[in-house]
């Protein structure tokens, strides 16, 4: 299952993985909205307010002998908490929307993250 | 295009590095990969304890990520299902050393002593689960591919009371973070 993400900057301008985007390469406090569009199937939409970050992730889990499970998770962290979202995959089959506003360690989609080190504006929410 | 990641196992001077994410690899008394040799099984002791060779692996990107791979995990199901008189222990290396021991009979027990580039010794594999997995060190960012991430080793350990023939398979977990 190929996923696409599309994020929205603060003019309406809108880059996307499928267009040749590059996560790294988003200029992150512009951003307004990030999605992720798993393609023909209802993603996941989070909205970054001022003052707030947020973060993309697909999330791989390999067990020996068996078929990969995917896991796709967007964010925002921020002084006024954290909203997550996202859904998994297994296989080619979607399984269904989930969200919190927290990150529950153990959770094939909201188990916590690590920043990337252009994702320093995450470190002090995290 | 995202990474393709797989799970490899090091073995030999060199080391070979074996594709084993869609298959198993066995822990035997010699230092090689197989899915069902018998040829040099780890011989079970009238007392005391004897091992199998321990056994590397590590993740293996032949495909690049997007961006960057990171938030490296490995677990089992917490459950030891090996059989009577077995064990499994694991511990992360930041380097890899080739396994040794005696053919057929035991390989050298795993602990800081014996291999050198273990980051603490070893401790029973069952205890990293999806909800406490072992966090490995290491990253991999575009355009690299190639291995990454700290070493896993595992060793098995069989005692007196342990059955004659194969154990039963236990399987283990890699997750990984990529953008």
């Amino acid at each position: 299952m190929d996923v696409n993400w599309i994020a929205t900057y603060d003019d309406g301008t809108k880059v996307s993985r499928n267009e040749g985007g590059h996560y790294g390469n988003l200029d992150r406090a512009r951003v307004r909205q990030f999605e992720i569009d798993p393609g023909g199937r209802r993603g996941v939409r989070v909205t970054i307010i001022p003052g707030h970050s947020f973060f993309y992730r697909a999330r791989t889990s390999i067990t020996t002998g068996q078929e990969p499970k995917h896991a796709y998770l967007a964010g925002t962290v921020g002084p006024d908490g954290s909203y997550l979202a996202g859904f998994e995959v297994i296989g080619t089959k979607k399984r269904g929307n989930q969200y919190t506003n927290e990150f529950v360690p153990g959770h094939p989609v909201f188990s916590p993250i690590k920043p990337f080190s252009f994702e320093s504006d995450l470190e002090s929410f995290l | 295009m995202p990474a393709t990641v797989q799970i490899v196992r090091l073995t030999g001077a060199g080391p070979t590095a074996t594709d084993i994410t869609t298959t198993n690899t066995r822990a035997n008394a010699e230092d090689a990969h197989t899915t069902a040799g018998t040829s040099n099984p780890i011989l079970a002791p009238a007392s005391g304890t004897h091992y199998s060779y321990w056994v590397v692996l590590r993740l293996n990107a032949t495909v690049t990520p997007d961006t960057a791979i990171n938030n490296l995990r490995v677990f089992t199901d917490g459950t030891n299902s090996l059989g009577t008189g077995l064990g499994l222990v694991v511990a992360r290396a930041t380097d890899y050393v080739q396994a040794t021991g005696t053919e057929g009979v035991s390989g050298t027990a795993l602990s800081v002593a014996e291999y050198a580039d273990l980051e603490a010794e070893p401790v029973d594999a069952f205890t990293f689960t999806v909800a406490d997995p072992l966090e490995l060190d290491g990253s991999l960012s575009n355009p690299s591919t190639g291995q990454f991430g700290d070493y896993v080793v595992f060793q098995i350990s069989v005692g007196p009371t342990a059955s004659s023939g194969a154990s039963t398979t236990e399987t283990l977990t890699f997750r990984f973070d990529e953008t």
